[in-house]
């Protein structure tokens, strides 16, 4: 790909399967949880990952943070791929992805304060004194819109919004060059929602951080995205600039994803495109393409081969029936 | 409204007594719903918009003092009834749909022995005809197979089909009235259209009433005919659903709708500073006033009162028209 040069991260057919018992005296089943998948993320960009639950996309976030290294496939960072890197050179990139989690009441040690939370991963990786790490702490708070006096505090004393910007900061101290948000706002209620939305906006312009944008909520998605994948099953169904998707979607499983979100004007109100069923099971995947039990444009063709992930259009599709 | 309301409540207020004296969770809640009707109540968390139904049904622990001028259901009164009463409307002609399906069915029974027990208490069927209107309610919310279903337990159901069996229960006894609390608040996106398109079919052939309790505007804007809107625990506006979303008349309503990312021109969203109110800082006057960008003087230290029809029962001091504040003249 000519779009890959100056990438921040590229991963190139990234796939993880995990080998799950099934009871004593049954053979262990293998679920492919993540098949396949490749994008170019580029500097100060959004690509948001969108997919129901079982999708895949929890799995991937865990492979591009480098929580667990990827089953197949290459992930890079300057021409370096870290999919099979020794322990020395993952330490370094680890520091470059850092990843916000999406409950705030649960990714946050309560018996530790705030500062120490944030300073954290500076104590860990690098080697700044005392005094250095509490003063990055207190400016990456401020940037965040926390006030000094939170340093000392504990995460039980702040409210929703308020410890997903501390989980923000902490993720921000390292300045990472990636930020992978794993449904930071679905915890949220609607008005505290738009204010952490509009913190991460403000601190893509400043710090120049890429977001790695997981949610299941299309409107916030259209809102952030520079770029979409779209999930299904572990695979990438459809991939490409955001208008593109939302205007024109092509692959029917998006389409019925855009169908399916309500719509906030009630005088807009029309038909959906109602998915029958739901997603298969991961242990016993459909024969060829994933979607083929729920697609409306089923053809026999569907159900005995994958489609490719192709260029159609402004982005890419893996359907037989897309044009 | 021409029709007689199924359920009308008038001024619900419900306090908890807390350790730090009583907490006020809801505060003066009006509501018809006439049958056939499908009202949205909608709130963030906090709002109160749970406990004022679940003081309806009358499932508050007894820590919870509920007080109303009035609170009929289908002609009988929900106030003074006696707990054998309650139960026998409750579940029979009043059902609710709770917000989590995969807790708020027993994981230790069959889902055929739940959907029959509400049967067994209400209605005066035998076994067999039991059995035979669990496989027709099943086959009703759409479940394959619903014989083999009926032996399933809970754990062995998605999250929709979950959802469907709680659709099911609430439509044993042919209920009137359906309160359902965030239905599918847990549910993935394709499966929530399926869920409320479900409930939605079922409302308009049986003409029930149904209260649908969400936090989505979404929700809200594709489902209901009239929205009550609750902040900290007051309705702070109730109007119809078109004209609510076209010209909301409580500046918090305005605000939550100027919030959302689909109504959003520029890359920032006006967001509403601040948190809701909680137990110790709840200001004096409006509830709302800190976090309000048309707050006056008068709006910090004086109650609001409650506007008229044609302004949403707005409980503002400067009910908005067109994004405009209003001074009312009507004051005492």
């Amino acid at each position: 790909m000519s779009e890959a040069t100056n990438a921040v991260m590229e991963a190139i057919g990234l796939s993880q399967s995990y080998e799950v018992a099934r009871g004593l005296f049954s053979k262990t089943a293998t679920v492919k949880a993540v098949a396949g998948i490749s994008f170019a993320l580029q500097p100060r960009s959004t690509l948001a990952i969108v997919g129901e639950s079982g999708s895949g996309k929890s799995t991937l976030a865990r492979m591009l943070t480098l929580i667990e290294r990827p089953g197949l496939g290459e992930l890079r960072f300057d021409d370096i791929n870290v999919a099979d890197a020794d322990a020395r050179t993952l330490r370094r990139y680890r520091g470059e992805v850092q990843m916000v989690f999406q409950n705030p009441y649960g990714s946050l040690n309560p018996r530790q304060t705030v500062g120490a939370a944030i300073e954290e991963p500076l104590l860990v990786n690098t080697p700044l004194s005392a005094a250095e790490r509490r003063e990055r702490a207190q400016d990456m708070m401020r940037r965040v819109g926390l006030r000094p006096e939170h340093h000392g505090r504990y995460p039980h004393m702040f409210s929703g919004g308020q410890r997903q910007r501390i989980a923000i900061a902490r993720a921000l101290v390292m300045r990472p060059k990636i930020l992978v948000l794993d449904e930071p706002v679905s915890a949220l209620d609607v008005s505290v929602r738009a204010q952490v939305l509009n913190l991460l906006v403000e601190l893509q312009e400043t710090l120049g951080v890429a977001y790695i944008f997981i949610s299941h909520d299309l409107g916030v998605v259209r809102h952030m995205a520079d770029e979409v994948l779209v999930m299904y099953l572990g695979h990438a169904v459809e991939h490409g600039p955001r208008d593109a998707m939302f205007d024109a979607p092509k692959h029917p499983y998006t389409r019925a994803l855009l169908s399916a979100t309500p719509q906030v004007d009630p005088e807009a109100r029309r038909e959906r495109i109602v998915l029958q069923g739901e997603l298969p099971s991961p242990f016993n995947p459909p024969k060829g393409c994933p979607f083929n039990p729920r697609c409306p444009l089923v053809m026999d063709r569907c159900r005995v081969e994958m489609p490719p992930l192709e260029r159609k259009g402004a982005g890419r599709v893996a359907c037989w029936a897309a044009e | 409204m021409n029709t007689s309301p199924l359920l009308s409540i008038r001024n619900l207020s419900v306090s908890f007594n807390t350790s730090r004296g009583p907490f006020r969770a809801v505060e003066g809640v009006d509501l018809d719903v006439a049958p056939g009707e499908v009202v949205a109540i909608v709130g963030e968390s906090g709002s109160g918009k749970s406990v004022a139904m679940l003081a309806v049904m009358g499932l508050l622990p007894w820590t919870a003092t509920v007080t109303a001028d009035r609170m009929m259901f289908d002609g009988r009164d929900l106030i003074g009834i006696s707990a054998r009463e309650r139960r026998s409307i409750i579940g029979r002609d009043l059902a609710m749909i709770f917000q989590e399906p995969m807790s708020s069915l027993n994981p230790c029974f069959t889902v055929g022995f739940q959907l029959r027990e509400a049967m067994a208490a209400h209605l005066d069927l035998s076994r067999a005809q039991r059995q035979a209107r669990a496989v027709e309610l099943l086959e009703l919310v759409g479940i394959p197979e619903p014989e083999r279903r009926l032996k399933a337990f809970p754990h062995q159901l998605s999250g929709g089909m979950s959802q469907r069996v709680m659709i099911a229960m609430a439509l044993a006894c042919n209920p009137k009235l359906i309160i359902a609390d965030e239905p599918t608040t847990a549910l993935d996106v394709t499966i929530q259209a399926q869920i409320l398109d479900l409930l939605l079919k079922l409302q308009r052939e049986r003409g029930l009433g149904l209260v649908l309790i969400t936090h989505d505007m979404g929700v809200v804007a594709e489902t209901s005919q009239r929205v009550c809107v609750q902040y900290a625990g007051q309705q702070v506006e109730m109007q119809e659903t078109v004209s609510l979303f076209r010209d909301p008349h409580h500046p918090y309503t305005s605000a939550l709708l100027a919030a959302l990312p689909e109504r959003a021109s520029g890359r920032l969203l006006p967001s509403i500073p601040g948190v809701v109110p909680g137990l110790a800082d709840r200001p004096a006057g409006c509830l709302f006033s800190p976090r309000c960008r048309f707050a006056t003087e008068r709006c910090r230290t004086v109650p609001p009162p409650r506007a008229g029809a044609e302004l949403g029962f707005a409980l503002c001091h400067t009910p908005l028209v067109a994004g405009v504040p209003q001074v009312l003249e009507t004051l005492a």
